[in-house]
């Protein structure tokens, strides 16, 4: 069990690092996705720990895996257009609000 | 056959997505038009058939749903709210060539909430969480003839999606420390780390969404920048729907949560001392607006920190009160800007001689939120704090911080 969660604690922390350090929209939107795939991977090793008949990690997983899609085509909509608007996805430069 | 009636309020917000979906294939405004009116009378009947069931409750496929009181009063704030924001929208973002995508989202945005505050398993809290922000990123974009509208969409969305995954780590780490994805948690009488954990996680996934204060920044350029339609039901109805499922998550703890009780109070304090004191120093009336909804959340999260069975009332009835004055707050700026007005508060100067009604309006809708007795906005502190003070676990500090936008109120008039 162990193995796994230090596996995904790495997961995340990485995809943490990948958006403190990042400033591209689309590698921010990947290094999120890594973040989710820490989850992925718990809930499916824990549901293997708990109830493997019940599948209830992997039905979580498989949710969770269907929102992060949904996520992704609604923020590149978005970052599409930003790209039309400003020709950058670099979320440095697209700023005009004041803080 | 007699619970299933408990669902007749999400099944009017459910109604709604179906007519918007059903709006896209009309042309010409009349038909649209009369669409929506369609559903603002399901939204009310649905209002109606939630007030004759208050006070009953019951759970729907294997408890993965929960109606009770809390859902229940939370479900009769977003009918309200989608009826109010629904009618606006008529001749606001509703009405024009995309109007059906709007209606659409904003009744997604508003199912999903429905959703949250009767989630009764960690994958349908995540589940409504997403349903209600994915919406509402488009809906924040909306307002595509200013390029800032994208700036603050993109900014809203990062954060969002950022925060989800942070929430999804910790729901993962909350079903892998019980066993179980049941709400409120099956938890053993030992402290386990890893259940520890998981709930900071969530805890900080569910600050985002609450704009509470380490994790507030995406709020103020979101509402600036979107219609104050969508900043009107942004402010009330995820937040609202969030701190639902938040102490529903915190009530099953019990003797475990304390640290992270602690650690919420903190949050608290410091979301409301920090939106006040920003709302204070704004110049433009809708980033105002934006820092005291900041601030407001606070307030109800002092709700949810005092861990008593009044604190839980008043943080829900709080949001009720707060809902009445914010949302007309912003109507009175939408209705401003659809003058031609602009955004400055100093601007406001002489509103009381030129539009007498919308001056009286805007400032009892500021009073309210101010807090002053026997407005609405007072009644949901009194039972905040009533709340707090009976928690008991933290002292009298709390009563020091309930200024808000004062400047605002005396400038209108």
């Amino acid at each position: 069990m162990t193995p796994v969660l230090v596996l995904s604690a790495v997961l995340f922390a990485t995809g943490m690092f990948g958006v403190l350090t990042r400033r591209n929209a689309i590698t921010l939107l990947v290094s999120v996705e890594i973040m989710m795939n820490a989850g992925n991977l718990n809930l499916v090793a824990f549901s293997r720990l708990y109830q493997p008949e019940l599948m209830t990690g992997q039905v979580f997983a498989i949710m969770g895996i269907g929102i992060a899609a949904s996520e992704a085509a609604v923020g590149l909509a978005l970052i599409l257009t930003i790209y039309r608007r400003y020709g950058s996805t670099d979320v440095d430069r697209v700023r005009l609000l004041r803080e | 056959m007699g619970d299933a009636l408990l669902l007749l309020p999400k099944g009017a917000m459910g109604l709604l997505v179906l007519l918007g979906l059903l709006m896209g294939s009309m042309r010409g405004g009349r038909a649209r038009r009369t669409t929506v009116l369609v559903g603002i009378a399901v939204l009310a009947l649905g209002f109606g058939a939630g007030i004759l069931l208050l006070g009953r409750s019951a759970s729907f496929f294997h408890a993965a749903l929960v109606v009770d009181r809390f859902s229940l009063f939370a479900d009769l704030v977003l009918l309200a709210l989608g009826v109010v924001i629904s009618l606006a929208a008529l001749d606001g973002p509703g009405a024009g060539r995309d109007g059906d995508d709007f209606v659409l989202l904003f009744a997604l945005s508003l199912f999903g909430a429905s959703v949250l505050d009767s989630a009764g398993s960690l994958i349908v809290i995540f589940l409504a969480v997403e349903l209600t922000i994915i919406p509402s990123f488009a809906l924040v974009a909306f307002r595509g003839e200013d390029r800032r509208s994208y700036e603050g969409a993109l900014k809203y969305f990062i954060l969002s999606v950022l925060a989800s995954a942070v929430l999804y780590y910790g729901l993962s780490l909350i079903y892998g420390a019980t066993g179980s994805v049941a709400v409120p948690l099956a938890t053993e009488p030992e402290t386990s780390a890893l259940l520890l954990v998981g709930i900071g996680f969530t805890l900080v996934g569910f600050g985002f969404k609450l704009a509470a204060f380490p994790f507030h920044q995406w709020l103020p350029d979101a509402f600036e920048v979107s219609h104050p339609e969508v900043a009107a039901f942004l402010a009330v109805a995820p937040k609202l729907a969030a701190v639902v499922a938040l102490v529903r998550i915190l009530d099953g703890l019990g003797g475990q949560s304390g640290a992270w009780t602690f650690a919420l109070a903190l949050v608290a304090f410091g979301t409301m001392f920090w939106g006040n004191l920003a709302a204070f120093l704004q110049q433009g009336l809708r980033r105002m607006l934006a820092y005291s909804a900041i601030a407001h959340a606070g307030y109800a999260l002092v709700g949810v920190a005092a861990g008593s069975a009044r604190g839980l009332d008043g943080a829900v009835l709080y949001f009720a009160a707060y809902a009445s004055a914010a949302v007309g707050a912003f109507l009175v700026v939408a209705f401003l800007e659809r003058e031609g007005a602009g955004d400055s508060i100093a601007g406001l100067g002489g509103l009381g001689r030129r539009r007498p009604a919308l001056a009286a309006a805007l400032t009892v809708f500021l009073i309210s939120l101010i807090g002053v007795p026997l407005f609405a906005g007072f009644w949901g502190k009194f039972s905040v704090f009533l709340g707090a003070i009976e928690g008991a676990s933290f002292g009298w500090p709390w009563w020091g911080c309930s200024t808000v936008p004062c400047p605002s109120a005396t400038t209108a008039t």
